[in-house]
């Protein structure tokens, strides 16, 4: 890609490249779907089997968390 | 690429795969659930339906239940009034029945004492047989006592009808003496002896039996039911009437006991004598 020379910004950063605005959009990124993935995984546990969001209901017999 | 970045790059990764895992999981879970809750409302709609058709029903049959139940207590208390008017016709049978044994009772002690009186009085009526039958012996016997009496008075005024025959005779023989010793002679005296003469005493009253005619003299001869018993003589004078016409005058001329023959000396203007003329000693009372 370099050979290419694409004038994106920081593109001419290649040694020690320091957290740039990428970072900081992955950051939020991060954080975002941090906030998603701890938000879905709360509404996730009060629809699932025994407060765990990764487990299925069985269709025959549906169990809510008290 | 910042160290950072890769990290939060490959954080990020974890992350959108556990976020899609947990997307996943989250959606099939909210989907079933859903499902289920829409098996429920539909279950509990139809559970609904289901109720208000069996409280519909339950209605209904309430309904017929109540409408037995009044019928039923109708029935109850039309058979209570039944049991109480049996109740008190048992009452008033039982009351008859007693009566009807106290009646019985007095009825059995009426035969009894009725079966001693009716012994007692086949007793009397015995008694009184034997009483009837000495009464009749003596009866017959005072009968007989009676007869043989009435014969014997029958006999002693036999005698005395002869007695005083006797006794009449003997005083008209006295009062012919008598007339003789006070009249010894003479012509006159004998025509005072002829005439005929009124009899004294009571008034004496006869009939006469028969009336003939003497051919020989034409007098007429009168037959009366009077003689010596009734104080009749010899040349007595009778009078004779029928009813209250005054026929004529007999003259006695033979008597005995009980009759005496006549000759009629006077008969009145058209007037004839026959069987069956009333005669008397006297005229007037």
């Amino acid at each position: 890609m370099s050979q290419f020379g694409m004038q994106m910004p920081g593109g001419r950063q290649h040694k020690g490249a320091g957290p740039d605005v990428y970072t900081a959009l992955m950051f939020l990124g991060v954080v975002a779907m941090g906030i998603a993935v701890a938000m879905l995984w709360i509404a996730g546990s009060k629809v699932a089997p025994e407060g765990n969001p990764l487990k299925i209901q069985d269709p025959n017999r549906i169990q809510l968390k008290q | 690429m910042h160290i950072l970045t890769k990290v939060f790059v490959l954080i990020a990764s974890v992350l959108s795969i556990t976020m899609a895992a947990l997307a996943i999981s989250y959606s099939v879970n909210a989907d079933r659930v859903t499902a289920s809750y829409r098996d429920a409302l539909a279950k509990a709609d139809t559970a609904i339906a289901d109720q208000a058709a069996q409280k519909a029903a339950h209605g209904q049959e309430r309904a017929a239940l109540e409408e037995n139940l009044n019928g039923l207590r109708d029935e109850l208390a039309s058979r209570d009034a039944d049991t109480r008017r049996l109740e008190a016709a048992n009452s008033e049978l039982r009351i008859a029945l007693r009566q009807a044994e106290a009646g019985r009772e007095s009825i059995t002690s009426k035969i009894a004492q009725l079966g001693v009186t009716t012994e007692t009085q086949a007793r009397i009526i015995d008694e009184y047989k034997t009483e009837l039958d000495r009464l009749r012996t003596a009866e017959l016997s005072y009968r007989d006592e009676k007869i043989d009496l009435e014969k014997s008075l029958s006999d002693l005024e036999s005698q005395v009808i002869v007695y005083e025959q006797v006794k009449r005779a003997l005083q008209e023989q006295i009062e012919e003496m008598r007339i003789a010793l006070n009249n010894p002679g003479g012509s006159h005296d004998a025509n005072r002896a002829n005439t005929p003469t009124e009899i004294a005493g009571p008034l004496i009253r006869g009939s006469i039996d028969e009336v003939r005619n003497d051919p020989s003299s034409g007098d007429t001869l009168v037959k009366v039911n009077l003689g010596t018993n009734d104080r009749l003589r010899e040349n007595t004078r009778l009078y004779i009437h029928r009813g209250n016409s005054y026929l004529g005058e007999l003259v006695i001329f033979n008597v005995d006991l009980n009759h005496a023959v006549g000759r009629v000396a006077y008969t009145a203007a058209n007037q004839s004598i026959r069987a069956g003329d009333q005669v008397m000693s006297k005229l007037g009372s």
